[in-house]
């Protein structure tokens, strides 16, 4: 399989959901995106109840609140998130959700090559956990990647008309990889996962446009 | 094999008939790919009329989401309102307590036109 690969680019986080969004239901042609996020996002899972973080968000700093197609929980989306979707026929190989969720979690797991991370299932202790917590990232499961005891992958996913919205939020402390070396070996890890050789593209105005037309859809409210 | 007292769609609906409607459900495939259900959000209200394709229901498993299918045109009569409290018994049991809405055919024929248990299997094997 040929993927259009799209390089790591900063957008609004009501137009980063739109984008994917947008090439999940214009099943054009096979995409991987890398992006971040400026400003900050604070993004709920599809499903997450708005009640469960509102009371939180006074305590934040200025964010835009926005929901995810994508299940999950509450996600805090600052500088130090590189955020990565693929946007593929459904479902890679036939695998299950947990299936491709540790193939793809094992690709960046190797290419990252970062000393210490880890599954989850694997750390002897996870410090970043807290019960009932309506954080992605204190809600950690076998799947997730963890380093120094704290979660620091996550994935989603949506499944819809035979494709596949994949969400994946790597948040690394700074240090780890300089962004460029990080954003190539994210990008390895991913064509490795999904065994597709990658073809640096850019989105085509249409799909830009009905991002556009869609980014009310997700976007819920702002702070700033 | 799985039933074959009722069709299925390739994106893993079944349609049952019960009398003059059809119960729409998703079949075990569709559960064993998104593992442990939490939460079934049924969109479709009754009395609404709907077309083949269009999205009646949205069901999350673990951090996954995945929309569910009108099977064919015709019109809700019915909702499994309790599967929206509970979704476990879907889960456990999609074929016999995981129906999620009623349909009234628009016409007789699009059932035939659906899968039979045996062109379905082909679709999960593949």
């Amino acid at each position: 399989m040929r993927a259009r690969f799209l390089s790591a680019a900063t957008r609004a986080p009501a137009l980063n959901l739109a984008l994917d969004a947008a090439l999940l239901e214009g099943r054009a042609k096979p995409t991987i995106r890398l992006y971040r996020w400026a400003p900050t996002g604070l993004s709920l899972g599809r499903f997450q109840p708005r009640e469960e973080i509102e009371p939180l968000r006074a305590n934040l700093g200025p964010h835009e609140l926005v929901r995810r197609s994508t299940g999950g929980r509450a996600i805090w989306h600052d500088a130090r998130e590189l955020t990565f979707a693929y946007v593929v026929p459904a479902p890679p190989r036939g695998e299950n959700v947990l299936a491709s969720f540790e193939r793809v979690h094992r690709a960046i797991l190797e290419c990252l090559s970062i000393p210490g991370l880890r599954f989850v299932r694997d750390e002897p202790a996870l410090c970043s956990d807290r019960a009932g917590s309506p954080w992605c990232f204190e809600r950690a499961t076998e799947l997730c990647l963890a380093l120094d005891g704290r979660k620091v992958l996550g994935s989603a996913q949506r499944r819809s008309r035979g494709w596949t919205l994949h969400h994946g939020s790597l948040a690394l402390p700074e240090d780890c990889l300089a962004p460029p070396e990080l954003e190539a070996r994210l990008a390895r890890a991913l064509a490795q996962a999904l065994d597709c050789e990658l073809e640096p593209g850019e989105l085509l105005p249409a799909e830009f446009a009905h991002a556009e037309c869609l980014r009310s859809t997700y976007a819920l409210g702002s702070t700033l | 094999m799985r039933p074959n007292d009722r069709r299925y769609r390739e994106s893993h609906e079944w349609a049952q008939k019960q009398g003059d409607v059809l119960a729409v459900g998703i079949t075990d495939h569709a559960v064993e790919q998104l593992g442990d259900l939490t939460f079934l959000d049924i969109k479709a209200k009754v009395g609404q009329k709907v077309k083949a394709g269009d999205l009646i229901a949205e069901i999350e498993s673990v951090k996954t989401v995945a929309d569910i299918y009108a099977p064919m045109d015709g019109e809700i009569t019915a909702v499994n309102a309790p599967l929206g409290q509970d979704v476990e018994p879907l889960g456990q049991s999609p074929f016999e307590k995981g129906w999620i809405v009623k349909l009234r055919p628009a016409s007789a024929g699009a059932y035939d036109a659906l899968l039979d248990a045996a062109a379905y299997e082909k679709v999960v094997a593949h």
